[in-house]
């Protein structure tokens, strides 16, 4: 894969978009990396879309959005035969953008786009899947120069149906424990072959476990207790701990993305 | 008996799936460990180390490599336990339904994959006890679909989602008709239980945060191995009297003449 010449900074209209999956195993962290990485990049004045590709709640609470189990309104889904799940975005929806106008404003301007959430009182999944088929299909296809982050369900199965592939480079988190960074490797070795960035979460003062594991660890993102109580409370850590180290870490994390992407 | 243990990401499902296996095991049950995750690590907390964990079987994957598509009926799942579980302390089995890793192309939405995800429901109700560690979230759930002589244990971290995620399964397991439901405050206090049981509704029981749990992790170990005595591990022991598990299994039934 040839190298981009990297676009000037600060003009939105010329940045080179970031598009980029969080993946890893359960409570690594992905929902908060996703949410500060979408707000921290749309503060830097880039037009950010974070979606949410997790059937259960999570993204929303990090984000600081009200939490809704709505997905996609029914008039903008049809049934195609051979599609995703059986379906895709309706004739009037414009694939190029369709990502964007289908989405819904969060703080500091980043877009939100859900396929909806199981919702616990009905036991059929067609809903989700409705929404899921057609938010992926309008993901792959966005045009328009925005940032995408995207953050994935738990473990190893959605990453292998491909849910990342729209992404030019992939974030796997791993913790210090030995069974997110065997979840890490089994990532690493089923993901498309683009950039993939390693980042230990949730870590120990000093302590280097993930690299113990034989991971190619890039960045740490440390154990923080005011991000762990803002998640306690329901609040997005941005909101109630804007000055949290594990956040410098993520807005770190950004710039690194930046230069890694191709 | 049949047991699920669900819950969110991260929130302990495998942790104490491993060690109430292990407890039941060791008070005499014939326990078969199901783990339902396709990124598998039930072994590691059943005690049966990194290297066993990784070797054995995956039934999906063994299925795939045999060519078994959605148009064949779903094996007979005490033949797929007798050819992929294997076995551990006291007597335990571990059945692996999949590694999603090492597919290579196969499709997972539809057949083999259904099959496995079948166990659960297609494993008869007898003396055993049947316990399924499933993959974070809801969706496994509605997959396991666990019914009215099934019990379910929902587990939550006390975070936000971690028990909003809980409520909503315990809502689910209720519109599958699961009569018996406990939701596990993990790494919480009694407090945390109280919250927990008030916004779903069903008993909740406490687990506290135990930092031997995270050091036997941290070693591919497990806990009931590093110290059967540590608070989490002998809390995990008290959650069996919760499920209505008789604390030793009952006499041998005489086998039916004939
Ligand atoms: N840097 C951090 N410092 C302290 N706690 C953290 C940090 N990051 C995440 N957490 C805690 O870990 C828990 C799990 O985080 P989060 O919900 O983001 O994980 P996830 O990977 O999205 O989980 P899931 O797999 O269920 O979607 C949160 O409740 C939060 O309290
Ligand atoms: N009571 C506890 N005290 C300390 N650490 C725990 C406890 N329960 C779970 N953990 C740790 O939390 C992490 C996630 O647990 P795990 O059982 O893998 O969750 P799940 O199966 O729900 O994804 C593991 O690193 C585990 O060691
Ligand atoms: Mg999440
Ligand atoms: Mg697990």
């Amino acid at each position: 894969m040839g190298e981009a010449p990297s676009a000037p900074a600060g003009s939105p209209s010329s940045v080179r978009p970031l598009k980029v999956a969080i993946v890893g195993s359960g409570g690594v962290g992905k929902s908060v990396v996703s949410a500060t990485l979408a707000r921290t990049l749309a503060r830097r004045g880039r037009d950010v879309l974070a979606v949410d590709l997790d059937p259960n709640p999570g993204l929303a609470y990090s984000l600081g959005l009200a939490p809704s189990d709505a997905g996609l309104p029914p008039e903008t889904t049809i049934e195609v035969k051979g599609g995703l799940y059986g379906w895709g975005p309706a004739p009037e929806v414009d694939l190029a953008t369709g990502a964007m106008t289908l989405s819904r404003l969060a703080p500091d301007g980043v877009r939100y786009l859900s396929p909806g959430k199981i919702d616990g009182k009905t036991v059929n999944k067609s809903e989700v899947k409705r929404c899921l088929g057609t938010v992926r299909l309008l993901v792959d296809h966005l045009t328009a120069p925005w940032d995408i982050v995207a953050d994935l369900e738990a473990g190893t199965t959605t990453p292998y149906e491909g849910y990342a592939r729209f992404a030019e480079v992939i974030v796997v988190l791993a913790t210090g424990s030995w069974r997110s960074c065997l979840a890490a490797r089994r990532l690493c070795a089923l993901l498309p072959s683009v950039p993939l960035v390693v980042v230990a979460s949730k870590t120990a003062p000093g302590a280097s476990d993930a690299a113990r594991w034989g991971l190619p660890v890039q960045h740490h993102i440390p154990f923080d207790p005011e991000v762990a109580a803002a998640e306690r409370r329901g609040l997005a850590p941005l909101d109630a701990c804007s000055d949290a180290p594990a956040l410098s870490a993520v807005a770190s994390l950004a710039d690194l993305l930046l230069k890694v992407a191709p | 008996m049949k047991i699920v243990i669900t819950g969110k990401g991260g929130a302990g499902k495998t942790t104490i799936a491993g060690a109430l296996a292990r407890h039941l095991a060791h008070a005499g049950h014939a326990v078969v460990a199901l783990d339902c995750d396709p990124n598998p690590m039930l072994g590691i907390t059943l005690g049966f180390g990194p290297e066993r964990t990784e070797a054995a079987p995956a039934v999906l994957n063994m299925l795939v490599e045999m060519g078994h598509t959605h148009n064949d009926p779903d094996p007979d799942p005490e033949g797929l336990l007798e050819q992929f579980g294997v076995e551990g302390a006291d007597g335990l089995r571990l059945l692996t339904v999949g590694r999603v890793e090492q597919l290579e192309g196969a499709c997972v939405c539809c057949g083999s994959h259904s099959t496995t995800r079948k166990l659960f429901s297609n494993l008869p109700h007898d003396g055993r006890i049947v316990l399924a560690d499933l993959e974070a979230g809801l969706n496994d759930l509605i997959w396991a679909h666990p019914g009215r002589e099934d019990v379910v244990v929902a587990v939550a971290e006390p975070s936000a989602k971690g028990v909003e995620i809980v409520r909503r399964a315990c809502q689910l397991s209720e519109t599958l008709g699961v009569s018996r439901l406990v939701a596990v405050a993990n790494r919480a206090s009694p407090s945390d239980a109280e919250n927990l049981s008030r916004v779903t509704g069903v008993p909740a029981f406490a687990i506290p945060e135990d930092p031997a749990v995270a050091a036997a992790d941290r070693d591919g170990a497990a806990p009931y191995d590093t110290d059967p005595s540590t608070p989490a591990v002998l809390a995990i022991g008290e959650l069996v009297g919760w499920l209505g598990v008789p604390k030793r299994p009952a006499a041998e039934q005489p086998l039916p003449a004939g």
